[in-house]
């Protein structure tokens, strides 16, 4: 499409054009939409990494203490509900909101971890297999074909039922099941610098492929890595929850989201806030990272606007 | 295309082996694997007999090839539980994940592909801001805690389904429409983005300058086109599908084979565990395969090139 054929109110719009917007390009308002959604997500971000890095002194009471005469405090806006404990007391006298400030520990440590640990795994894979190409690149797609296959969450319940539950295995599972995303895309992103005028350059001027790779093909990538990772760790937040929900993660009493969910569940009949408030904690924080994760991609690729 | 059909269906079988391997592998990734399978409470002859049995004092490729050989007969070992073999518990509790599967897979479809469409469409409105904000929300959605609210709002609540359980259409309603959340976020998002592609085209612009109502553009235009991608979104969503299946059998208690493994995991059932992933593992390759080969057959450029 040429420049002269668009409406002028579209030639500021990033990225490639589709000819629905004919009718006038990215408005200003959707575009401020988009920059605040990533603020929102920012916020929420900064919100749960202050709740886990100062939690002792955030939380108003011990979370692992409870309170035989105040069991199952509604939260304070109910009718029976007491100022001294916001979101009410789970079955056993313990704060709720303390539970849940201390919870982001175990979510964002095993989210950020595990998806570590897959980068660690992935991405050398990948820059490998799409640098090198041949058989060894054959072999690593094949893998990460086959880790598709199976349903992420069965393959981290499979292992855990021979390694047994606990938080370094949690960590371990989540990160050794999830890192062929990581290959897939850096793979793909290797294959295509391999093939540009930086790259001949430095193999011209007699650069090693150690150091091709290392300061030509890997910062290229760092936009690309940034971005999964945080889907990743979303992603991962979302996996630790559900395995600590069947009791396969992180163990009682140490509050984690997924694991007062399950506990709550047992009250949902009646006491719907035990079930409610880690759920929403948990919603949240992954909201927070997909958003941030989505406006980060914007604005380092702004050739895929979506 | 028949030489992409062979090609393909190679591929899978070579799929399979790679996860029958890492089926194999799941198992030897413990110290010992004597310990996974026998019960804690088992006599160190027991534990003698069953690694002379099982050969795990033997080398790891013939050990391998034994499993092969076991494999091929569709035998797991049996179930410690339930003293019947692994496979054949899976093979009873299936019926029910495929249809718990079909049904969420179904109401994703219906809900999300009109609204990637609509909000394709209607590009940078409020519409697809609305469209996007509810893909946005529902992927960040841990599907679990969204169906224990609906159990609570609908079941508990409002007492017009029932909380968990199977029997009636009715039992379906709840796990089908959380299942169908799982996928719903992601097509949506695909098909949007696909149907931008579509409605970038020449033949739309032609169109659409010819005077072309702007309905038929949508309609006999674009949707045509955007239909092949549909197609393979559903085939690459398959994984997703069983591993929402997973987790929604967990929350409802629906008798499928997730139910199975969860509650073969605190039993320490380890056969059963084995097979289930070995099983859906197969399954997912299979729908992928059949996907591709869909793709190809509706499109006949891809088989060429």
């Amino acid at each position: 499409m040429t420049t002269e054929a668009r409406p002028v109110a579209s030639i500021s719009a990033p990225g490639r054009e589709a000819p629905a917007d004919v009718r006038g390009g990215v408005p200003l308002g959707h575009r401020l939409w988009r920059v605040r959604y990533g603020l929102i997500g920012a916020f929420i971000v900064l919100l749960v990494l202050a709740c886990a890095f100062l939690a002792p002194w955030a939380a108003p009471h011990d979370p692992y203490r409870g309170v035989v005469s105040r069991r199952l405090i509604p939260p304070a806006w109910e009718a029976k509900g007491s100022a001294g404990n916001l979101l009410g007391t789970d079955q056993v006298g313990r704060d709720y909101l303390s539970r849940i400030i201390f919870g982001s520990r175990i979510s964002l440590a095993a989210g950020f971890l595990s998806t570590v640990l897959a980068a660690l795994i992935g991405i050398p894979l990948g820059v490998t297999a799409g640098y090198f190409g041949g058989r060894w690149d054959s072999f690593v797609s094949f893998a990460v074909n086959v880790m598709l296959a199976f349903p992420g969450v069965l393959l981290a319940l499979a292992v855990i039922s021979v390694l047994g539950p606990s938080f370094v295995n949690l960590i371990l599972v989540l990160g050794v099941t999830s890192w062929p995303l990581y290959t897939r895309v850096v793979r793909t992103e290797v294959m295509s610098c391999r093939e540009q005028e930086f790259t001949t350059a430095a193999r011209g001027i007699g650069g090693t492929q150690r150091r091709i790779i290392l300061r030509h093909i890997l910062p290229n990538l760092a936009s690309t890595i940034l971005v999964v990772s945080t889907l990743e760790v979303a992603h991962n937040i979302l996996r630790e929850a559900f395995l600590s929900f069947l009791g396969l993660g992180v163990q009682p009493p140490i509050p984690s989201w997924g694991g007062m969910l399950s506990e709550g569940r047992t009250y949902m009949l009646n006491l719907w806030w035990l079930a409610a408030f880690p759920g929403i904690a948990i919603f949240t924080t992954t909201l927070g990272i997909n958003l941030l994760g989505d406006a980060l991609r914007d604005f380092l690729d702004p050739h895929q606007t979506s | 295309m028949r030489a992409f059909i062979i090609r393909r269906i190679g591929q899978s079988v070579l799929d399979c082996l790679g996860v029958a391997v890492v089926t194999f592998l799941l198992l030897r990734i413990a110290h010992d694997p004597v310990y996974v399978l026998l019960p804690p409470e088992s006599t160190q002859e027991e534990i003698e007999t069953l690694r002379k049995a099982m050969g795990f004092d033997r080398p790891l490729p013939v050990q391998f090839a034994f499993f092969m050989g076991r494999l091929l007969r569709g035998d797991f070992g049996n179930s410690f539980v339930m003293a019947q073999p692994a496979s054949l518990l899976i093979w009873e509790r299936m019926p029910a994940t495929l249809g718990l599967s079909l049904a969420g897979m179904a109401i994703a479809l219906i809900v999300a592909i009109p609204l990637g469409v609509l909000a394709a469409f209607r590009r940078n409105t409020l519409v697809d801001t609305f469209c996007t904000s509810f893909a946005v929300s529902g992927q960040a959605m841990p599907i679990f805690w969204f169906g224990i609210m609906l159990i609570i709002v609908f079941a508990v609540q409002l007492k017009v389904l029932p909380v968990s359980g199977s029997g009636s259409f009715l039992h379906l309603v709840l796990p089908a429409v959380t299942l169908a959340l799982n996928l719903a976020p992601i097509i949506m998002r695909l098909t949007r983005s696909r149907m931008l592609d579509v409605l970038s085209q020449d033949y739309i612009r032609t169109a659409r300058s010819k005077g072309v109502m702007e309905r038929a553009v949508l309609f006999r235009h674009a949707l045509r086109n955007a239909a092949i991608s549909v197609v393979t979104i559903i085939g690459l969503q398959f994984g997703r599908l069983m591993g929402g299946a997973v987790i929604t059998e967990a929350v409802f208690a629906w008798p499928g084979v997730a139910t199975l493994v969860v509650s073969s995991i605190y039993n320490a059932d380890f056969p059963v565990v084995q097979a289930a992933t070995f099983y859906l593992a197969i399954f997912i390759v299979a729908a992928n395969t059949l996907a591709d080969i869909a793709v190809a057959w509706l499109d006949p450029r891809i088989s060429r090139g």
